[in-house]
């Protein structure tokens, strides 16, 4: 097998994995190894997460503009609302003028509708910043930063999608052509046709690269835990299918025996047997395994961590270091404020990879047993679900009630699947609605193709947007007291925490279309489903910033990229009026003697004493790193005790 | 006197054709439902207060009640 990337043509490697498994650093790593080996060579690594951290990886500011990193390399953290408006300056006259042409809107219609924010325009934005770096050909080699598994396979997927797009603005440009030639006996191509060709062949570039075998490589990094193995297993799984070329994964974060310290010893005893699986479940595939080092890795600790993972060094593990003195034990039950508070919406958000999962799953529990005559629904919208095995019981699409507890329920909500059925649905009312306006003779059979065409487009965040749909709906049904949200990593769950604004938006827009075409378009079942939507998108609203209904828990771990985007976060919630008054500081380093140990908790305290000074007003709910994964009732109970300082037993007597 | 007999019956024919088209168009359920619907969405536009709302919504409903008890086609 080819050593780590040794394939002297590769133009594109991708860097994809679970939240927390160490994706940007190993990109940026790779970055300063190729660099070093040819520094000549141009390479730009861009960063297509909607939260960034190559600027805190390499310890620089980056942002939306190609920023110079070293001579011959760049970073790019793209922002896609940005993006977005000045693909719209670039070419909104071009697309304004194809949808004037290819339907019945006028242009204050469409007019009204450009100025939309798309849901899914982070990965939109992202294929087309790709296609026009390709198109410029300014780098030899492009390294790609993803978003944590879910969203970057739905990036790669896109490509595909968009050529939908584009297939269907040529349609509606048919109808223009056919009238043309009809009318005058002859077309001429105008700027709409060259942008329509444009496009196809810059979204084509990018498909082609993505699936050549030699010229792009995906790199899965994973790490020795159950639900990064599967969605390692899934991600390869749907890559082999779309194509995309993967030789080796990364299997980063793997403990060193540390002799004498029984915490170390416990999680290496565990983490070896992940290990073991690892190897036999991707026995094809070059492993590379990079150890768990003793401090995080940013700014001139990259270099060390590239030389280990292009095997040019061996990794050394620390001297047994200076002994920190003993630590007082953490505070227990920081969290329990949260039991005398008549709460519906209880949400868990965080980076990717700091245990959001494992503690709403644990506070899901706890509360459905600490106030048994309320109904409490576990439930994720992260495309990549991690409940099921956090419960260790099968949950999916569907309601599950969880074994033990008579009112605890689980639900894995696939926002794909019921975009499915949400279309099929919807066929027969889309057919209803438009029979009027179809049978008024003005009837070609391009409409007919077109509104068969826009059926099959679903531009990205459509998904998300049916799993508000489905929660909405829960809440109406008023059969849950309490809603416990294990939510997608921060940069999607901002994006999905705005949706039911831009969603108002977007059907603020389609109702005063309604009613103005009223006399061709008949009022039916589908604008009652779309005014029911809307009503409950409202109340939804009203429940988010509601401090007596909602509250939303930000969890951290104490390392700069956590405190980052802890930050971010935080800021997006107080515009988004989201109601946030704790931070769980997870996976603290319990006090040991062991010098591994001590190096990393000395390095914790530091950036628990910058977020208790940033974050002043909020309650800190620190939480130790435990020598076992947390699966299962037993451990989730154990969690729910250092959170909420009660056992489960006695909150069930309680 | 045979003609303007029938005339003037098809002039009433066509006159209580008319009061029907007219009365379906104002209490016909289909379309005070579709003026129901209307009336939801520009509450949802935030063009209409809820007060406005409800008043507007007794008004039709009150209309569809009416156009029940007076038998108009459509509205039974």
């Amino acid at each position: 097998m080819a050593a780590f990337l040794s394939n002297p043509k590769l133009k594109l490697i991708i860097f994809g994995g679970k939240g927390g498994s160490g994706k940007t650093t190993s990109a940026t790593a790779t970055a300063l190894h190729f660099h070093k080996l040819d520094p000549k060579k141009r390479i730009l690594v861009m960063s297509t997460d909607p939260a960034h951290s190559l600027g805190d990886s390499f310890d620089i500011t980056i942002g939306n503009r190609v920023t110079p990193i070293k001579e011959n390399l760049w970073g790019l953290e793209i922002d896609s609302s940005e993006l977005f408006e000045e693909y719209k300056a670039e070419h909104g006259e071009a697309i304004k003028k194809i949808a004037d042409r290819g339907t019945y809107f006028d242009q204050d219609d469409i007019e009204d509708f450009f100025n939309k924010t798309l849901p899914g325009l982070d990965e939109v934005m992202a294929i087309i910043r790709i296609a026009d770096l390709l198109k410029a050909g300014e780098y030899d080699l492009i390294i790609l930063d993803t978003a944590p598994t879910g969203h970057t396979l739905v990036l790669l997927s896109l490509p595909e999608e968009m050529e939908k797009w584009i297939h269907l603005m040529d349609m509606l440009m048919q109808k223009h052509r056919y009238i043309m030639k009809r009318m005058v006996g002859r077309y001429k191509r105008d700027e709409c046709d060259e942008f329509i060709d444009s496009q196809q062949k810059d979204i084509s570039r990018v498909r082609q690269l993505l699936s050549h075998a030699t010229a792009t490589e995906f790199v899965p990094v994973t790490i020795p835990e159950p639900m990064s193995i599967a969605e390692t297993e899934r991600a390869v799984k749907t890559l082999k299918e779309h194509n995309i070329a993967v030789n080796s994964i990364i299997v980063n974060r793997v403990i060193e025996e540390q002799r004498g310290c029984s915490f170390c010893s416990a999680r290496w005893a565990e983490k070896e047997e992940y290990v073991r699986e690892i190897e036999q479940k991707f026995a094809h595939y070059n492993l590379v395994k990079m150890p768990l080092f003793p401090h995080q890795i940013r700014g001139e600790s990259l270099a060390e961590y590239a030389q280990v993972l292009f095997g040019e060094r061996e990794y050394t593990p620390p001297p047994r270091a200076e002994v920190l003195p003993q630590a007082p034990p953490l505070p227990k039950g920081r969290l329990s404020d949260i039991l005398e508070k008549e709460l519906s919406f209880l949400i868990f958000g965080g980076k990717g990879g700091v245990g959001k999962t494992s503690i709403a799953a644990a506070s899901a529990l706890y509360l459905a047993q600490h106030k048994p005559d309320k109904k409490v629904l576990a439930f994720s919208t992260d495309p990549a679900h991690a409940l099921s095995d956090s419960l260790q019981q099968h949950i999916g699409n569907q309601i599950t009630p969880i074994s033990g507890i008579d009112n605890l329920y689980a639900l894995e909500i696939d926002g794909t699947q019921m975009l499915e059925d949400f279309k099929r649905d919807y066929r027969d009312d889309i057919d209803e609605a438009f029979e009027r306006f179809l049978g008024s003779h003005m009837d070609i059979k391009f409409d007919r193709e077109i509104l068969k065409e826009l059926l099959v487009v679903s531009p990205p965040g459509l998904d998300e947007l049916m799993s508000l749909q489905k929660i909405t709906d829960l809440m109406k049904e008023g059969d849950y007291d309490l809603f416990a949200l294990d939510s997608a990593a921060s940069g999607h769950l901002i994006r999905f925490l705005e949706l039911p604004h831009l969603m108002r938006e977007w059907l603020k827009s389609i109702f005063r279309l309604l009613i103005k075409y009223k006399g061709m378009v008949k009022l039916n079942r589908a604008t009652e489903r779309l005014l029911s939507l809307s009503q409950n998108l409202r109340k939804i609203l009203e429940v988010l910033s509601n401090p007596r209904g909602t509250e939303f828990v930000m969890i951290t771990i104490a390392e700069e990229m956590g405190v980052a985007e802890m930050e971010d976060l935080s800021e997006s919630l107080a515009n988004l009026r989201i109601p946030c008054s704790h931070v769980v500081i997870n996976m603290i380093i319990p006090p040991t003697d062991c010098g591994f140990c001590a190096a990393k908790r000395k390095e914790q305290q530091r950036y628990i004493r910058e977020i208790e000074a940033k974050l002043p007003h909020h309650t800190i709910v620190p939480i130790p790193l435990l020598p076992h994964d947390i699966r299962g009732v037993e451990h989730l109970s154990e969690l729910a005790g250092i959170m909420y300082g009660k056992t489960m037993a006695s909150a069930k007597k309680s | 006197m045979l003609l303007t007999y029938v005339f003037l019956k098809s002039l009433r024919g066509i006159a209580g054709k008319i009061r029907d088209m007219a009365e379906e168009e104002y209490y016909g359920e289909d379309r005070i439902k579709q003026q129901l619907l209307e009336l939801q969405m520009r509450l949802e536009m935030d063009e209409l207060t809820e007060e406005e709302y409800l008043k507007a919504e007794a008004a039709l409903m009150e209309r569809l009640e009416e156009g029940r008890q007076r038998g108009v086609q459509g509205a039974v």
